[in-house]
């Protein structure tokens, strides 16, 4: 009997090892392909044009610094989308959290300096769960669209960052503002990186091994189905929102101490390109169905492709071209595989 | 001029990995009414998808009115005189009657792209008065009732000079007077010389409307003979391939405690002063014309759905009951009957929906144990004998007996105490409703309750200890299993009989 069982379950563990190399073929096999194909291309072409060498470690690095704000809202971004929604208040929120954070630091006028700026992030942040609390309420207690609730936000939250920087910039910040955005771990990895690498493995984890996870999925999937078997449905959906909303201000507040300020000009235009590197990495804005590391490719897919058009000198205005047709090209990808899925399924 | 007005022959489909049809002939004649019966997996739907244009065979042949054609997609096959009336209608919830009836070939002004909606309300009216529906053309398809779209869906096929029409489960969201009236108009249709095919799991309308029935299994034709030759046992003998030896193996246990008692349950508008109570040993029956409100009582005990007065006792003790997330704290569990929108997430494996009810139940420290989950899922696999190749397997790939399993494998994990089915063997073949019934048994014998609501009155009486009949929002009676007949749950259901609750 122990026997049979240790059989059986050496026998599961090959068949799941086997079957995990293939998911992750499956999920991740062609995004990866996309990339590498992405990068080898623009390595080739650098090398015609005689520029420096678009694959070393140094551009690599480039490329995640380039991405660490987008991939924390990302995160966010990824949840919300999975869980059958859409947030396009990050994007506010960005300028929101940097005017907040720099306001502060501001007020206190210097010293201690370390003190003012762990009170401007944790302002920032506590605005950002206000907000996205609010979105959260909203959208379940009013039964308000994500569309149309957010929508609404993004406008306020623009506008309100405005008054309350009274439409300038926010500098004279402490030099350590910057610290967080600009200075690297022994020289080599920015701090701003291990954040976004650090809520990228997290968001992985509480989506895959959490019962909070499985209930964002279940809720994307079948909103009725999860609701009857006992799914909080409003409260899941609620804490999506708010962690949406938080985690668009942690990138708010990396992209203000990059700069030194916080600006309510930023982050324009933002939550579109937070979707579109949701989208790219495999999450269906159907819901239900998505992946952090799907998410994480998407987006390096799209900072390199910015990049790498701007080693090789292409403009503004061709950049945003490309991007599009990038975009297009990725989700009819993704319809080709699910419709031949859906043959194969049979009768 | 050939005998027949469509002739299949050899079709044969091949899916990946499956022959879902092998050289298949099915023949029709006009003014008949074609049954078309076998188990899910069968491949009537396949054979009806290709004869509709929704899917291409991979060979054979089709003969129309003794014609060879090709049919190239489903409007060619409306355009050739071959419509399908789908269990899913398909039709357009905010345009009216007449413009899902003319959807696509809209009469027109002259050669102008203006649409002559006077012509087209007329030509409406004038369909539907032939098949005797008084509908308003103008109104929209959601204000219609699930009847009255169906007798859309048919107008639509007339209105295409159809010689084929085919219906899959036209019977399954109708009520009793309904579907008097449906089968009427299909009388009607038969005597024009059209040629029907009805696909029904209900083999009590195959007697009841049928002049034929072919028989299909596993992808095979099996036979076609009339159905004054056939019995119900010789057709699910052919459908299963073997003696059904009891088709409802019903255990009888002794009668325990009670463990649900509802008084005075009450929403206005659906149902009213509802008082019944469930013990443990027994399976009772809430049976009804559809729109008695059953559902609707099922719904405010698991607490999916809000009641304005009344008590719900579990185990002797009064409960409060507000969301799903209550009921099943309390150990209640509802198998909904809609299992694709509300019982299970369809895109989610088999243990994913497995564990969704009772996750709390897996989670070490922050983290759901996956190494667990798969073993719980495992063994209802094999306890339930879900037919599955493994549990990562997508619901949605399941058959429908089978993703009932997945639906009832949650509920046991969660330790329901006590479980309502809300219509459980609906769109389930022969054999598998035999295995869903033995569970029930088991579940009995187990200690858990069982409250069953079901349309189907063999299934009531064949499986049921007391019955307790709804009729508009109240209890009409309750009948024990010795006195319970059909007849006399249809006296109580329409209203005819009342009889002593409790």
């Amino acid at each position: 009997m122990s026997d049979s069982t240790k059989h059986r379950s050496a026998v599961s563990a090959t068949v799941g090892a086997g079957h995990s190399a293939r998911a992750f073929g499956r999920t991740y096999g062609l995004l990866t392909l996309a990339l590498v194909i992405e990068c080898v291309v623009f390595e080739l072409i650098a090398r015609r044009q005689g520029v420096r060498s678009f694959l070393s470690p140094n551009s690599l690095m480039l490329i995640l610094n380039h991405s660490a704000v987008y991939g924390v809202m990302s995160v966010g971004m990824t949840f919300v989308i999975i869980s059958g929604g859409i947030d396009l208040s990050v994007g506010s929120l960005v300028a929101f959290g940097g005017v907040i954070s720099a306001i502060i630091v501001r007020a206190g006028g210097g010293e201690p300096a370390w003190l003012w700026i762990a009170l401007g992030w944790l302002g920032a942040l506590a605005a950002g769960a206000v907000a996205g609390g609010l979105a959260g309420t909203v959208i379940t207690v009013f039964e308000i669209p994500p569309f149309i609730a957010t929508l609404a936000l993004m406008s306020s939250l623009r506008g309100l960052g405005y008054i309350i920087a009274k439409g300038q910039p926010i500098s004279d910040l402490p030099s350590a503002y910057t610290a967080l955005g600009r200075d690297r771990i022994l020289n080599v990895v920015p701090i701003s990186v291990l954040v976004f690498v650090a809520v990228l493995l997290l968001g992985g984890v509480l989506l895959n091994h959490t019962r909070f996870g499985r209930h964002v999925r279940a809720i994307g999937g079948n909103e009725e189905s999860a609701r009857l078997s006992g799914v909080n449905v409003r409260a899941v959906k609620w804490w999506v929102y708010c962690m949406s909303s938080v985690l668009a201000v942690v990138g708010g507040v990396i992209l203000s101490s990059k700069l030194g300020s916080g600006s309510p000009k930023l982050g324009l235009g933002d939550e579109l390109g937070v979707i579109a590197a949701v989208v790219v990495g495999g999450t269906s804005l159907s819901g239900g169905r998505g992946t952090i590391g799907g998410t994480f490719i998407g987006l390096l897919i799209v900072s390199a492709l910015s990049s790498g058009l701007n080693w090789i000198g292409v403009e503004t205005f061709g950049q945003q071209v490309i991007l599009g047709l990038v975009i297009l090209a990725a989700v009819l990808l993704d319809r080709f595989k699910g419709r031949s899925w859906s043959l194969a399924k049979g009768r | 001029m050939s005998e027949y007005v469509l002739q299949m022959k050899d079709i044969t489909k091949r899916f990946p990995g499956v022959l879902a049809l092998d050289k298949v002939s099915f023949n029709l004649k006009p003014g008949d009414v074609h049954c078309l019966v076998g188990e899910n997996g069968a491949g009537k739907s396949t054979l009806m998808k290709i004869l509709a244009g929704a899917q291409p065979m991979d060979s054979g042949e089709i003969l129309l009115s003794g014609e060879p054609i090709q049919i190239h997609s489903p409007h060619h096959a409306q355009t050739l005189g071959i419509s399908m009336i789908y269990q899913e209608f398909n039709l357009s919830p905010y345009l009216s009657v007449a413009e899902n009836i003319f959807l696509g070939r809209e009469p027109r002004m002259g050669k102008t792209p203006f649409i002559n909606w006077s012509k087209m309300y007329a030509d409406a009216r004038e369909i539907l008065g032939r098949i005797r529906v008084d509908i308003d053309v103008r109104k929209p398809i959601n204000e219609c009732s699930v009847a009255q779209q169906q007798m859309v869906e048919i107008a639509k096929a007339l209105s295409f000079q159809s010689k084929v029409i085919i219906m899959d489960e036209p019977s399954a969201t109708l009520t009793e007077h309904e579907l008097r009236a449906l089968f009427d108009l299909i009388r009607d249709l038969r005597a024009s010389g059209i040629g029907l095919i009805y696909i029904s799991h209900r083999l009590e309308e195959v007697f009841e409307i049928g002049d034929r029935c072919t028989v299909m299994r596993d992808g095979q034709y099996i036979d076609t003979k009339p159905v004054g030759e056939l019995t119900r046992e010789s057709i699910i003998h052919m459908m299963v391939g073997r003696e059904l030896k009891d088709e409802f193996p019903k255990e009888v246990f002794a009668r325990g405690n009670e463990l649900l008692r509802v008084e005075g349950l009450t929403r206005e508008g659906a149902f009213e002063d509802v008082n019944f109570a469930v013990h443990t040993g027994e399976i009772v029956g809430l049976t009804g014309l559809v729109g008695a409100g059953r559902t609707e009582v099922a719904r405010a005990i698991f607490g999916a759905d809000r009641f304005d007065r009344g008590q719900i006792h579990l185990n002797g003790r009064p409960v409060t009951v507000r969301s799903p997330q209550d009921a099943i704290r309390q150990g209640v569990g509802l198998l909904t009957e809609d299992r694709k929108n509300q019982g299970l997430v369809l895109g989610m494996s088999v243990r994913e929906n497995t564990t969704l009810a009772n996750l709390k139940e897996l989670v070490r420290g922050l983290f759901i144990s996956r190494g667990r989950e798969r073993s719980v899922t495992q063994h209802y696999v094999d306890d339930l004998q879900i037919k599955t190749p493994g549990v990562e397997q997508v619901a949605q790939n399941l058959s429908g007996g089978n993703q009932q399993k997945v639906v009832l494998a949650k509920w046991l994990f969660t330790k329901s105490r006590v479980l309502i089915f809300d219509e459980p063997t609906r769109g389930i073949d022969v054999g598998a409703k035999v295995e869903i019934y033995k569970l029930m048994n088991e579940l009995v014998r187990q200690g858990v309750c069982v409250l069953m609501i079901s349309s189907e009155l063999p299934e009531v009486l064949g499986m049921c200890d007391r019955i307790l009949v709804m009729h508009e929002g109240r209890l009409a009676g309750e009948l024990s299993r010795s006195e319970a007949t059909q007849e006399r749950i249809m006296r109580l259901a329409t209203g005819e009989a009342q009889a002593n609750v409790n």
